[in-house]
């Protein structure tokens, strides 16, 4: 069916991990028939098994639903996801500029969160309509009075009362679809002017090549017309455009204001960017549509494959993977312990351990990350800066000035129980305390700037931990600042492992660096010989335990039915030491590399 | 390859259960023990096995069947017995007497394995035995006058109670008995046993090594020689059977859990009584390529002191085993935990307590 422009609602829904954004959607697909109960898998638009089996949602997916509306008319709406956790802004911020309005999914029995509210000035900063729902109205524990009061109260949205609903349920969500014809305004763009279509996600198929996401802001497009990608000027011929419902529907053509795929037999992934412009050699635009809020990674870590023949394997999935994750950065650097790799920047902790799953599930690569670090800046004596990602590359201490290291300013939303137990969690990270804010009578937002290597390590765990999973914590960039760091080498029969170094703060580095020890003995297996572990500071050492020989490992008994026993056995650790890097002649497991997170939590 | 293939067969009833023992097991009953002889001969006779090569009753416990119950048994294995063949038996003392002895004589049993495992009161009594020195010596003596005199005494270290005093006292009385074979095991804590439920501890390594280590000085010096990780003998009387399983030639298993190794193919039978009764008698079957044919050639014959005979294996495998693992050889090699000539490749004497160690860094 054919839709004008004034029948066409783009939007996404917006909310805070488990405030039921997901089943949102599964109710809307449902509603409007676009998918049948039957056919009903859990969260639809999760599709990757991580999304479903993490109940997280981590790339955004859009889907196209028709709707008869009770005013009598048939509405084309597109639904673009987007993910709720803070390390996927830029997946929202790319989301949003496809769309008009957002539904806003607050959770009555948890109210507003600090994260809600980041997404919701993500969307009015993009001139986004926000439309508020309350929703698991349902559960006993609902508050709906104080989360609507929080809602008009604290973000300044008004509160149509008819959008208090259970997505579970699925009470009153069909106010949901005519808020959503009554609310959100129909795209501006107009059919006769020139072709430009965002581009705000990709994946790559075998067959098609490049398929592009896209939402037609202006002009149209058809099957057979030549298309430009503004940014680098490459030109391709559309071979396939559709529509997602959410089965991929091919189409002859897009109209103004609609959202599909575009394939056009793009076989060079580099070529295809996230918030570029398309447009046509038939009318060409002049300007390209303004791009999202790019996103700079905050934390960096090594990624190498167990095993080094997959390094060209790992290059290519990495490739892929940042065709619809713009956010991921990588390039090739060498580890004397681990080979050839890369260093990959990632938004944050979830960010890099999804990019890892993925990897590893997708592409079926055995990863060894290192520990992920943040980017120093570090001065030397001749006036010169390196922005150092790699702790092993720091240059000797008498060559340096200062060291500078990224400080956040973190918001944390707390019931007021849990504020002393937060402000001792934020001291000893090194935190300064800058403001504590009631929301009301039993609600408290502390403000600490912290250093972004204290958070990147366990600081958002150790909160949850603190906060029996009450606290709710946003951050953003402040500033970089000199601070008494130094470089913590791990040494392996007396080499130094390259991978294992960290950079520390001064005062910490001993105690660390004997936990450290001590940890990296419980995880490294025996070996033949017995092999020091020792940590040290500028060449001084600090720390030594040692790894003792194997002195046991066989089996004692082997008759009829042990022998095939033993093999299965056998072939299991096969499957282990996949895992391992053979460093010298010592057989390192993945998680030494990673200990270094670990041992934070014991001191 | 040889034709002739060894045979086991299991017998599964223990008239008390040992704390350690995760076998295949069922406290007696002579109703069931019967039912059970019936459906052995069933499994045996499937096979159409001409030729054996050795016969080997265990357990369980063989010699808890009742004297009419050892008769059928050995009936039913009368077609496989000829002169000269290697025919053992594993019994425990309490339930041994003068007549099932002169029975098993006569039926062409010619080797005995004893569970002994220990001397000390202490020990025994955790582990749930109950017999002693003289005992043992009444029983060995009776075995001589029928002339079995080929016996193997079983010993297990790492137990409650145990320390480098009483394993000493226990190699000393072991040895002072005329045994011409001694099996040691270190205690392994299995689910579904006594131990396990008591919430035993195994030992740790540094300690197995020095008990082990200990027992094989002490054999060395009595004259039984290691020639598998956990086996010793007197000049000429290693197991035959045995060395079936470690030279990894193929043997039928017949009976209750029973494992074979048959045309290529490894198997385990049920464990379920009442289904094997009914004569459904496979649990799993293992297919072997090639690939699988070498790795239990390699995992096997590394745990003999005579090692891999590189000859067979080209023979066998068509490959040279050394070229298609030099680097790796080369290097174990260097670090002292393998040797090879022409003929063999073995695992250093020292490394046999690091087998698995070693076997990883030349296979995976």
């Amino acid at each position: 069916m054919d839709y004008d422009l004034k029948h066409i609602r783009n939007f996404s829904i917006i909310a805070h991990i488990d405030h039921g954004k997901s089943t949102l959607a599964d109710r809307l697909l449902e509603l409007t028939g676009t998918v049948s109960k039957r056919e009903m898998k859990e969260q639809l638009l999760d599709s990757m098994d991580l999304e479903r089996e993490r109940g997280i949602t981590i790339k955004l997916n859009a889907v196209s639903l028709n709707y008869h509306s009770k005013n009598g008319e048939d509405y084309l709406f597109n639904l673009i996801d987007t993910p709720g956790h803070v390390d996927f802004t830029y997946e929202v911020s790319r989301s949003l500029a496809a769309c008009e309005g957002a539904l806003l999914v607050v959770d009555a029995t948890q109210g507003v969160e600090a994260q809600t509210l980041a997404n919701v000035y993500l969307a009015i900063e993009n001139d986004l309509e926000v439309i508020p729902l309350i929703n698991k109205v349902d559960l006993p524990s609902a508050d709906i009075e104080r989360t609507r009061r929080e809602i008009e109260d604290n973000i300044g949205l008004p509160f149509d009362e008819r959008l208090q609903i259970s997505a579970k349920t699925g009470y009153q969500v069909e106010n949901v679809l005519e808020a959503i014809v009554e609310y959100v305004p129909c795209p501006k763009g107009k059919e006769e002017n020139p072709l430009q279509a965002l581009i705000f996600d990709s994946f790559y198929d075998s067959y098609r090549g490049v398929v592009a996401q896209i939402v037609i802001k202006e002009g149209y497009l058809e099957v057979g017309d030549t298309i430009i990608f503004m940014s680098n000027g490459e030109e391709y011929l559309v071979t396939e455009l559709g529509i997602r419902t959410p089965k991929d529907v091919k189409v002859n053509r897009l109209d103004v204001g609609e959202v599909g795929y575009v394939a056009a037999q793009i076989k060079e992934i580099d070529k295809v960017r996230c918030g570029d412009t398309i447009t046509s050699t038939k009318k060409k635009a002049m300007q390209p549509l303004a791009g999202y809020r790019k996103m700079n990674p905050m934390v960096y870590c090594g990624l190498y494959p167990c095993d080094s023949n997959k390094y060209l394997d790992l290059k290519e999935a990495l490739m892929k993977l940042s065709l619809n994750d713009a956010s991921l950065h990588f390039e090739p650097e060498t580890s004397s312990a681990l080979g050839f790799g890369f260093r990959c920047g990632f938004l944050g902790l979830l960010h890099m351990d999804v990019v890892e799953e993925r990897l590893e599930r997708e592409y079926g690569i055995d990863l060894i990350l290192t520990a992920p670090s943040v980017i120093y800046h570090v001065y030397l004596n001749d006036g010169t800066m390196i922005e150092l990602d790699n702790p092993s590359k720091l240059p000797d201490m008498t060559l340096i000035k200062e060291i500078q290291e990224p400080f956040v300013e973190a918001k944390i939303m707390t019931p007021k129980d849990y504020i002393g137990p937060i402000m001792k969690l934020s001291q000893e990270k090194r935190g300064i305390y800058i403001d504590m804010e009631y929301l009301d009578p039993t609600r408290v937002v502390l403000t600490y700037q912290l250093p972004l290597s204290e958070i990147v390590y366990n600081f958002f765990d150790k909160l949850k931990s603190y906060t029996k999973g009450y606290a709710s914590f946003d951050y953003q960039l402040s500033d970089y600042r000199a601070s008494r760091l130094c470089k913590l080498d791990i040494m392996l029969n007396g080499n130094v492992i390259d991978a294992l170094s960290s950079i520390v703060f001064r005062d910490f580095a001993y105690s660390r660096g004997r936990l450290l020890v001590e940890k990296l003995k419980n995880i490294i297996p025996r070996q033949q010989f017995e092999v020091p572990v020792q940590a040290a500071i500028s060449n001084k050492i600090i720390a030594r335990s040692d790894i003792k020989a194997v002195r046991k490992d066989v089996l004692a008994k082997c008759y009829g039915g042990d022998i095939s026993r033993k093999k299965k056995l056998l072939e299991k650790q096969k499957e282990g030491k996949k895992r391992m890097k053979a460093i010298g002649t010592v057989e390192v497991p993945q998680e030494a590399f990673m200990a270094i997170l670990s041992v934070q939590d014991e001191d | 390859m040889e034709l002739t293939r060894g045979l086991y067969i299991h017998i599964p009833f223990c008239t008390s259960f040992c704390a350690y023992c995760d076998y295949c097991k069922l406290l007696y009953n002579e109703e069931f023990a019967s039912q059970y002889l019936e459906a052995l001969q069933r499994e045996l006779d499937s096979y159409n096995i001409d030729k054996i090569a050795t016969l080997y009753l265990g357990g369980g416990t063989p010699s808890a069947l009742s004297y009419p119950q050892l008769k059928r048994l050995f009936d039913i294995v009368k077609p496989y017995v000829y002169e000269g063949l290697s025919f053992t038996m594993e019994c425990n003392v309490e339930n041994l007497d003068e007549a099932k002895i002169a029975l098993m004589a006569a039926s062409g049993v010619n080797r005995v394995s004893l569970g002994i495992q220990s001397f000390s009161k202490a020990i025994l009594n955790t582990i749930k035995r109950n017999h002693d020195l003289k005992k043992i010596q009444e029983v060995i003596s009776l075995l001589h006058k029928y002339d079995i005199k080929d016996i193997n005494g079983d010993l297990i270290y790492g137990l409650p109670y145990q320390d480098l005093k009483t394993l000493n006292q226990d190699l000393s009385m072991l040895t002072s008995l005329p045994l011409t074979h001694i099996s040691t095991y270190l205690l392994g804590i299995h689910p579904h046993t006594l131990l396990f439920n008591q919430n035993v501890k195994e030992i740790d390594d540094d300690l197995a090594r020095t008990y082990y280590d200990l027992i094989v000085n002490y054999l060395h010096e009595k004259g039984y020689e290691r020639y598998e990780v956990s086996n010793f003998a007197q000049k000429g009387y290693q197991s035959k059977h045995n060395l079936i399983y470690w030279r990894n030639e193929e043997y039928y298993g017949v009976g209750l859990g029973a494992s074979g190794y048959v045309d290529g193919k490894r198997y385990t039978n049920t464990r379920n009584f009442f289904k094997y009764c009914q004569d459904q008698y496979r649990l799993e079957e293992e297919i072997l390529n090639k690939e699988d044919q070498e790795f239990y050639e390699i995992m096997l014959a590394l745990r003999l002191e005579e090692g891999l005979d590189l000859n067979k294996f080209q023979d066998k495998y068509h490959e040279n085993f050394i070229d298609k693992y030099r680097e790796k050889i080369e290097l174990l090699q260097k670090e002292s935990l393998i040797e090879y000539s022409d003929i063999n490749l073995k695992v250093k004497k020292e490394n046999f307590f690091i087998l698995d160690y070693v076997l990883r860094r030349l296979l995976f």
